[in-house]
């Protein structure tokens, strides 16, 4: 992509950077807080994450190899910040991954940032007992519109790979709400 | 008769009819999940993101002092410190002078009553008698020769006292 390319150029120039910075905020800022969103479930965090994770891209913008194209790289980067934060709440409050995503979910209930329904709380805590890399996977694929090409580069998995455990997700997602009555 | 009256050279994945009835079912299951989250973010959040990134990075990167010791030599210097002023501050506290003013009464009552300072009259003469001067400064001066007459009279059961060292008239 050459929009992509002539915006890693002025990343990497330091005349240009923080005005090239500033375009690159601007065209990621939904996207990548929305990935993180749906991961993180509380606003706070998620806007907490979402800061780190764009300045850890300026930060290490110099380093970048460009292997990967750049909004790879910064979807992974936003993807491994989110995951961190809830490993390390996780760990203080001496509790599993599943747990604090399932404390998350209840806690939706009272949080003014939410305006769903049953269902969708339902949906939050059903995608709450997946496993770490299933949840990952999930909200990655189910709520964006990435590929599983792109979830592969992004998250450094086969395809095949992708699948299966996006299909196991979406089985056990089905199972938990059926089970708990809520459609 | 032939099942086939034209063949074309399309050809279709590994597995891909033996896995087709799977994928229609999961597709089916997917479709009843709900296809929105339910969150919301405060009004404008969006546009506030842009500012307050750019006012993290202005703050990280402004210059940075650098120490003219490292932090791990500061560190050893500051531990030997604590040490030794730690040690002094016990040694000077045990060798702190402590005299009858700064002793609790009721404490001293304790010591005693608790039968710690076992000595009898005899012991005690013997202690007053090493002394080179006991001097027992009574300020007598306040003091009236009759009054002092009248405390010995009351208080001296011994005549001989008062008779032999005494002035009477």
């Amino acid at each position: 992509m050459t929009e992509e390319k002539e915006l890693l150029a002025a990343l990497r120039d330091p005349d240009q950077k923080d005005e090239a910075f500033g375009r690159l905020v601007s065209q990621y800022k939904e996207r990548l807080y929305w990935q993180i969103r749906n991961m993180v479930l509380d606003h706070d965090d998620a806007d907490d994450i979402l800061q780190n994770t764009f300045i850890k891209i300026y930060r290490n913008i110099a380093s970048f190899k460009g292997e990967s194209k750049l909004h790879t790289w910064m979807y992974r980067i936003a993807a491994n910040e989110s995951i961190t934060f809830l490993n390390q709440k996780a760990k203080r409050k001496n509790i599993s991954f599943e747990n604090v995503k399932m404390e998350a979910a209840k806690n939706l209930e009272a949080d003014v940032y939410f305006e769903g329904d049953a269902l969708q709380l339902h949906f939050q805590k059903a995608i709450a007992t997946l496993p770490e890399r299933q949840q990952l996977i999930f909200t990655m694929k189910y709520f964006s519109e990435h590929t599983f090409e792109e979830l592969s580069k992004i998250l450094d998995t086969s395809v095949g790979g992708l699948k299966s455990s996006y299909h196991i997700a979406v089985k056990k997602i089905t199972a938990y709400i059926e089970a708990n009555d809520i459609e | 008769m032939k099942d086939k009256k034209n063949i074309s050279n399309f050809s279709v994945p590994n597995n891909y009819f033996a896995t087709i009835k799977k994928r229609v079912f999961l597709k089916i299951a997917e479709e009843k999940l709900p296809k929105t989250t339910g969150f919301g973010i405060p009004d404008e959040y969006f546009d506030t993101i842009e500012p307050r990134i750019a006012k993290r990075i202005a703050n990280e990167t402004q210059p940075k002092v650098r120490r003219m010791i490292s932090t791990r030599v500061y560190a050893y210097v500051a531990s030997v410190a604590a040490c030794l002023v730690l040690v002094f501050s016990l040694v000077k506290s045990s060798h702190a002078p402590t005299d009858i003013e700064s002793v609790n009464l009721s404490a001293i009552d304790q010591y005693i009553e608790a039968g710690n300072l076992d000595i009898d009259l005899y012991e005690l003469i013997n202690y007053l008698s090493d002394f080179d001067e006991f001097d027992l400064n009574v300020e007598t001066s306040l003091l009236t020769d009759s009054a002092i007459e009248e405390y010995l009279y009351m208080n001296l059961d011994d005549q001989f006292w008062v008779e032999n060292y005494f002035d009477t008239p």
